[in-house]
């Protein structure tokens, strides 16, 4: 006997979170970090990302790796996010790691005084989540931006990675 | 010979990595000794949940050992987490948090290092060993037991 799963754009939305974290934190680890304080701020990001996918007003996941003693970014990964939702309510789950895994290391280790942080960019009039405020980016001057492609998809909701790296 | 019981989690996309940890605690808490249990595996829940995102209870279990039972949790994944049939996440009939506990995460050999410098910052009764291992890393020591059978386990497999 053989069964069909039938998903649910909530399972695109936790399928696609849970994968991006995990991104996240492969990143970091690969950049020569440690992940400690990503994982401290895990739920948080958690459920900013999902209530903003949900909502369809997050557009792209930001890791700053920055310099603490100048403020100026070193390298910065984004993941932006494709709403192309199929409501078929079918489809297959799809994360790319080795692509994303080979060009983290092609970018290389980061400086280990090097401290990073997370930012969520939304469409205007995003829902509140506690714990989330505005803020701004780093200067990308002199980074060039690399895109990735699909690395992460469920149901057409997707994410793409790219990283801005030295010119 | 201690007995070994074994549970099933249904994580994502049925539910996120945090939200598995927050129903893997209730499950382990509810006995008398989940009160003053909860606050340490509370406090590691983000390393925890980096650690079920990263799928590492779908082959190897989260490992909890007290003065009693043992008891293996396991998380599904993708379409075997939407799957009603491959979750067994009843209460056990036993504290499985009892006397000298410890609970045990299951960690790709990469992420040893930085998970384990992350528990022993906020937890002293939760470890982490590489999930092709049986050893955790910081207390060796105790792994050396009796060898078991993972009744449920296996005539669930």
């Amino acid at each position: 006997m053989s069964a069909v799963a039938v998903y649910s754009r909530s399972h695109s939305v936790t399928y696609v979170a849970d994968n991006i974290l995990k991104s996240l934190k492969d990143i970091i680890r690969l950049s020569g970090l440690d992940p400690t304080k990503l994982s401290q701020d895990w739920e948080s990001i958690q459920r900013a990302i999902r209530a903003w996918l949900e909502s369809e007003h997050l557009q792209k996941v930001v890791l700053e790796i920055y310099n603490p003693q100048t403020d100026a970014l070193i390298r910065r990964w984004d993941v932006d996010v494709v709403y192309q939702w199929s409501g078929s309510g079918e489809g297959s789950f799809y994360t790319d790691t080795d692509q994303l895994r080979y060009h983290i290391q092609k970018a290389g280790v980061a400086p280990s005084q090097a401290k990073y942080c997370v930012l969520l960019d939304n469409k205007p009039g995003r829902p509140d989540v506690p714990g989330w405020g505005s803020g701004s980016y780093r200067s990308t001057s002199g980074l060039v931006r690399q895109s990735l492609g699909s690395t992460i998809e469920h149901g057409g909701l997707g994410a793409q990675a790219a990283y801005w790296r030295s010119a | 010979m201690s007995t070994v019981v074994r549970r099933d989690f249904r994580s994502t996309p049925h539910r996120d990595a945090h939200q598995t940890w927050t129903e893997i605690v209730a499950l382990l808490t509810a006995g008398a000794n989940g009160a003053s249990a909860r606050p340490e595996l509370q406090a590691v829940a983000g390393v925890a949940s980096s650690v079920i995102a990263d799928q590492g209870p779908r082959e190897a279990a989260i490992v909890v050992t007290c003065d009693g039972p043992r008891t293996r949790i396991y998380c599904h994944y993708d379409d075997h987490a939407l799957d009603e049939s491959n979750g067994n996440e009843a209460a056990l009939g036993f504290d499985p948090l009892n006397g000298d506990w410890q609970v045990s995460l299951p960690v790709d050999a990469d992420d040893l290092a930085w998970v384990t410098s992350a528990l022993a910052a906020c937890a002293t009764r939760v470890v982490a060993r590489d999930r092709k291992s049986d050893t955790p890393v910081a207390t060796a020591a105790r792994a050396a037991g009796p060898l078991t059978v993972d009744i449920e386990g296996f005539l669930k497999a």
